[in-house]
């Protein structure tokens, strides 16, 4: 094996009464592609933040290149060679690429004026170390997610890097722009570099990682050669419970009854083109696609946020006209958000009171003046259905983990008992056992009559709960995979056309 | 970071939520200590502080800043603010006096004055009520910034009162008017029961309705109150509606005391303070509670009365007066930084 040049020896970091870190060991080599993974609140953040010294352990070693610490504080972290990539990646917006390149370097040189040239010479210098290039003049924020990620590597490198952390780099990637981070990634490796990435996408892990470390509840669970490692072992030893997908029972779509909404034409500019579907009681559609094929605003439209310019909704048979959401309310409609932490939740506001607000002018009594027997009633009852994990409905949403919060935002539409429930990527950023147990939730909602829309493109997802699944490309709805046909190969190759097709 | 982890931790357990049960409420029992020490401490350096004259003096004057704090802290709650509060309340009050002076017959007989008093009442309502749903348009349909919305209605409303009066006082009110500025039922004056009344009309307004609920969402999450299904506009609407209302109430309360109805009542002056009580009271977007506002009412009397009579005592005070109450107010928003910006940084 190559030579170590990290190594933590039985860190235990507590907070409060909660033990984060339990005397857990973790070492990386030389030019190796260590991955991290775990639930949120395994402990792997705290144990990169305590690599990097940000927090100091309450017990254990760290040794970095041979040399010997105790307390390790940031700028000894960094003379190290450490360097984090947050997910933010820290970088200016307001400035030019070739700027936030160099900031660092003129800052350090303790110069008062700008020396343009040098700045150009040191971007390039910077695009040249992995391969590719950039636009030097362009604003940092106007560039997407992927650039802005080289640029933080590229900073990271010109900081002398040995050990590059990444902090669940691919969340707001496309596909495609994680087989870019791929291929740079070992680009760093071929350069002696170690890269310790730190995820909880399985599939990725597999792809990319040389040695895997698995973290539950603060303590190690796993630490070996990647190869040979599935994704099935890996969930099994980060939730400790064995996740089985051929014992899923969906329910069965009621074939016969007449479609719970028809979608005839609808067209919007800009958004999407002639869409037509339908959907059945107690079926679960699933419309897939790349960012930007139009997933997002088609269902934002049936939504009444982005209402269509042209073509039909029928719900139930009758006519829809959804013009606003207080419209699609009307019609049965709910739409459980992509941005939670935005568009879905109240994070300050009780739990109860962010399940309820939808509800809230049913819960008045005769003087209209507010029941709060029925609205804690309310409350509870459906915490308590979608077992929302949290000590009291009084507590603020925001000390709920991302799976809990997400329920809540599942909550708030299930209790109007909607017709139709649109989901637009469920599970996102919620770990794989709550992931799993959304799955259910959603298949349990459908047999209970509701149809479902869920948008997603996180193939496992799509198979694990979808009766059918719609394609969109460019706007357009351009496949259709019946329930027999679903696959992920099947899936995987037309989404990776659509990719194909859709590049500039 | 590592203080606010703990501190999330620790609401889940039992204690902890003991603990911010009354952390929850130490906000109001900080108010009500300050403002107990501020009595003491004038009752003992001023010997006109303590007195019934002075104590019923403060009860006639505080209900006018109370009811514009009223409508400065629902808009503040929703995310907003309402600069025109005070514009309001002399557009309202010259309005009405104006229809007093004009229409009341010089022969009228009492009952009959009664009948035009309510009139002129429901005129400044009615203004209060305009002004406020011009507001709630301007914010909630078009879209303008409430800052920006409110201090041009501010101008435009004061231009309108101008306007109408020539820049002068509206005087010759019939003295039934009195009653509702400078009487007492059993020894309380009436401007102060009406505060009080209206104080707990907002509480109930603002934490037993639908309507309440919604506007606290919304404050907290513009957003998600409206992926929510809340109608965001017209609560806007009806919060400034509402706000409105109260404005114009406060004019009534100071044509009561006054007997009069000018453009520049209070200006400034009463919407900074309104302002300042608000953030007295801790008044966030989303949260707040009307206790706090109350107290903080209370107290910027308390201070400002005090303050007074302290300057009395000194001579050619009057021409530094304006620059002592302006030092005074900042090193108010200066010890509230402190006491309140470090523990919640924590």
């Amino acid at each position: 094996m190559a030579e170590e040049i990290l190594r933590a020896e039985h860190i235990s970091k507590r907070f409060g009464g909660v033990i984060a870190l339990d005397a857990v060991s973790l070492s990386i080599h030389k030019g190796e592609t260590c991955c991290l993974v775990g639930e949120n609140g395994s402990g792997k953040s705290t144990m990169i933040k305590i690599i990097s010294g940000v927090y100091t352990p309450d017990e254990g070693d760290i040794y970095i290149n041979g040399h010997h610490y105790k307390r390790l504080t940031p700028i000894e972290a960094i003379r190290e060679g450490i360097q984090v990539i947050y997910q933010d990646f820290s970088l200016f917006p307001n400035l030019t690429v070739a700027e936030n390149i160099a900031i660092n370097e003129q800052l350090a040189s303790g110069k008062q004026s700008v020396n343009w040239k040098e700045i150009y010479e040191i971007a390039k210098e910077g695009l040249a170390k992995i391969n590719v290039s950039l636009p030097l003049d362009a604003v940092v924020e106007t560039l997407p997610t992927a650039d802005r990620q080289l640029i933080a590597i590229i900073k990271a490198l010109l900081a002398k890097a040995r050990i590059i952390i990444m902090d669940e780099p691919t969340t707001a990637l496309t596909q495609r722009e994680v087989q870019a981070l791929f291929r740079v990634i070992n680009e760093l490796k071929e350069q002696g570099l170690s890269i310790l990435f730190v995820s909880h996408k399985l599939n990725e892990v597999v792809e990319i990682a040389d040695r895997t470390v698995i973290f539950r509840n603060g303590q190690k669970v796993l630490d070996q050669e990647a190869r040979g490692l599935d994704i099935g072992t890996m969930a099994f030893c980060m939730t400790g419970r064995k996740l089985d997908t051929s014992a899923i029972v969906f329910s069965e779509v009621e074939e016969a009854a007449a479609p719970l909404l028809r979608v005839e034409n609808l067209t919007l500019a800009h958004g999407f083109f002639d869409v037509s579907f339908e959907l059945k009681p107690k079926e679960v559609l699933g419309i897939t696609g790349l960012l930007g094929s139009g997933r997002t605003e088609l269902a934002l439209s049936l939504f009444g946020v982005l209402p269509a310019d042209s073509g039909r909704i029928y719900i139930e048979g009758n006519e829809a006209k959804i013009r606003s959401i207080s419209d699609a309310a009307r019609y049965g409609v709910g739409y459980v958000p992509e941005d939670r932490v935005r568009e879905g939740l109240f994070l300050e506001q009780p739990i109860g009171d962010n399940v309820i607000v939808t509800l809230i002018d049913r819960l008045v009594t005769k003087l209209r003046l507010l029941n709060s027997k029925a609205k804690k009633e309310e409350a509870d009852r459906w915490i308590k259905q979608l077992e929302v994990k949290t000590p009291s409905g009084e507590l603020p949403a925001k000390s709920l983990s991302g799976g809990n919060q997400q329920r809540v935002v599942l909550a708030k539409w299930v209790a109007r008992s909607p017709k139709i429930l649109i989901l637009n990527g469920p599970t996102v950023g919620v770990d794989v056992g709550s992931k799993a147990e959304i799955h259910e939730l959603i298949r349990n909602l459908a047999g209970q009559g509701m149809g479902i829309l869920l948008i997603s493109d996180d193939i496992p997802e799509l198979i694990q709960t979808c009766h059918r699944i719609l394609l969109m490309r460019a706007g357009r709805i351009v496949k259709e995979f019946q329930r027999e046909e679903i696959t992920e190969q099947a899936l995987n190759a037309e989404l990776v056309a659509s990719a194909t097709t859709n590049a500039p | 970071m590592t203080i606010r982890d703990t501190s999330d931790k620790a609401t889940n357990s039992v204690s902890g939520r003991v603990l911010s049960r009354i952390r929850a409420h130490s906000d109001t029992l900080q108010l009500f200590g300050v403002l107990v020490v501020l009595f003491i401490f004038f009752s003992v350096t001023e010997d006109k502080f303590l007195t019934t004259r002075s104590i019923t003096s403060m009860g006639f004057q505080l209900p006018e800043l109370g009811v514009l704090s009223l409508a400065m802290m629902i808009t503040i709650l929703t995310g907003g603010i309402d600069l025109s509060v005070n514009a309001t309340s002399n557009m309202a009050a010259v309005l009405a006096g104006l229809f007093m002076v004009k229409f009341i017959p010089k022969e009228a007989g009492e009952a009959q004055i009664v009948l035009y008093l309510g009139g002129a009442l429901l005129v400044a309502l009615l203004v209060g009520w305009i002004s406020g749903t011009f507001n709630g348009l301007l914010i909630g349909y078009v879209g303008v910034p409430p800052i920006l919305a409110t201090l041009a209605t501010m101008t435009l409303y004061t231009g309108i009162s101008v306007g109408l009066t020539g820049g002068t006082t509206v005087t010759g009110f019939p003295k039934q008017l009195s009653v509702i500025g400078a009487q007492t039922l059993g020894g309380i004056p009436i401007p102060f029961i009406v505060f009080v009344a209206l104080t707990i009309l907002t509480h109930i307004f603002i934490y037993h309705t639908a309507f309440g609920f919604k506007a606290r969402m919304l404050g907290s999450n513009p957003t998600a109150s409206d992926f929510s299904g809340v109608n965001n506009r017209s609560v806007l609407l009806k919060v400034y509606m509402f706000s409105g209302v109260l404005s114009a109430v406060t004019g009534i309360l100071i044509m009561g005391r006054t007997m009069s109805a000018a453009y520049e009542y209070g200006t400034t002056t009463y919407v900074l303070l309104a302002i300042l009580i608000s953030v007295l009271a801790n008044i966030i977007p989303g949260f707040g509670r009307i206790l706090d506002v109350f107290i903080a009412v209370l107290i910027l009397q308390v201070l400002s009365t005090g303050f007074h009579m302290f300057l009395a005592g000194v001579r050619g005070s009057s021409f530094f007066k304006d620059f002592a109450w302006g030092v005074l107010l900042i090193l108010i928003f200066i010890a509230n930084y402190f006491i309140r910006g470090r523990r919640y940084q924590g």
